[in-house]
């Protein structure tokens, strides 16, 4: 159907677009012309906005979320600048989610570092030894070409 | 450890390497190798070849020990030449091409058959608690440049500017990615943690 100089066709291609806002002035103006006149394409617009809200919501709990847990990771880390830390502790002692997330990483924190400990004094190796072996070896062998280069130059000569 | 060098840190170890001690300079690289090998098995290389590239790296470490100017840098340093290692000996084995052969080693009668090692090898026993092998493949789930990143701090303890420097990027992402990875982590392991 044609409405506002669009078919319904088009309508449905532009509809994504149209919901992220990423139509210039005159498009935009033509798709809500046609979504005012055509229920159909209103009910689809409906059921996209609706999808794109809820993402839009995840997206920024996900955001606020790993944001929290810069901030703790900052704090626990001890990297946080000092100016900072009086505000974080009064956030912290504020809202609880905060409070739950630092027990949380102060939990994880430590499960990673027993692990990685008991896996680093659990290796064998014996590889510095070979490394100084293969270090002294290649120097003498530099010095021989050394000398015996020394040597052709000074027959040469 | 060698008791001579007991009470000796880090830096006052490189300052006598770079001045051809030998000895410091093998203290040295023994005190780090543990480090390099945990965080290349972190990062999964293949275990077959972990001895290989840290006998590479520390090898690299010792020749341009001199190079060195800052000895407080010497953590970022090393974890660069670790990457770079690293990295390098992935690309070679994508570039490495596959080998064909008509050779039959079959028909080779006085060979003896060879019965495959299904065992546990030493990596596994390592991790045979279960934990650890949650961990470890927690951590096999992230993406490559969070897996550096929360390795090289929490296992190796590096700061958020060591890291920044190692992984040639800004503290902004240094951050940006410990909380990610962290984030993630969290809910991999979750429900394993008591």
């Amino acid at each position: 159907m044609l409405k506002g100089n669009l078919t319904c066709t088009i309508v449905g291609k532009l509809l994504t677009h149209y919901v992220e806002d990423n139509l210039d002035r005159k498009c935009k103006e033509m798709v809500s012309i046609h979504l005012r006149n055509c229920p159909l394409c209103m009910e689809k617009y409906m059921v996209v906005k609706k999808l794109f809200n809820e993402a839009e919501k995840k997206r920024k709990l996900i955001k606020e979320r790993e944001n929290m847990y810069e901030e703790i990771s900052l704090y626990i880390d001890g990297e946080m600048e000092k100016s900072r830390i009086n505000d974080f502790e009064a956030t912290l002692n504020k809202r609880k989610e905060y409070e739950e997330a630092l027990l949380n990483i102060s939990k994880l924190k430590r499960t990673l570092n027993n692990s990685f400990y008991k896996t680093k004094y659990n290796i064998e190796t014996d590889i510095s030894k070979k490394v100084m072996e293969r270090l002294k070896t290649s120097g003498f062998i530099n010095r021989i070409k050394n000398a015996v280069e020394r040597f052709f130059t000074c027959f040469h000569q | 450890m060698k008791l001579k060098f007991k009470n000796d840190t880090i830096e006052s170890l490189i300052n006598k390497a770079q001045d051809d001690d030998f000895e410091a300079l093998e203290e040295l690289l023994r005190r780090e190798e543990k480090n390099i090998y945990a965080t290349l098995y972190y990062m999964n290389a293949k275990c077959d070849d972990i001895s290989d590239l840290v006998q590479e790296i520390l090898f690299k470490v010792a020749k341009n020990i001199k190079k060195l100017r800052n000895p407080k840098t010497f953590r970022a340093w090393l974890n660069q030449i670790t990457i770079r290692q690293f990295y390098d000996s992935l690309r070679k084995k994508q570039k490495m091409p596959i080998k064909i052969t008509f050779e039959n080693d079959y028909d080779d009668k006085n060979k003896e058959l060879e019965i495959p090692d299904n065992s546990i090898t030493p990596h596994e026993c390592i991790l045979n608690d279960e934990l650890d092998l949650v961990i470890k493949k927690s951590i096999d789930k992230l993406k490559e440049p969070f897996k550096m990143t929360i390795v090289m701090r929490e296992l190796q303890g590096l700061s958020y500017d060591e890291i920044a420097q190692a992984t040639n990027s800004s503290i902004g992402t240094v951050k940006s990615r410990i909380a990610r990875a962290r984030c993630k982590l969290q809910e991999y392991i979750k429900p394993y943690m008591c």
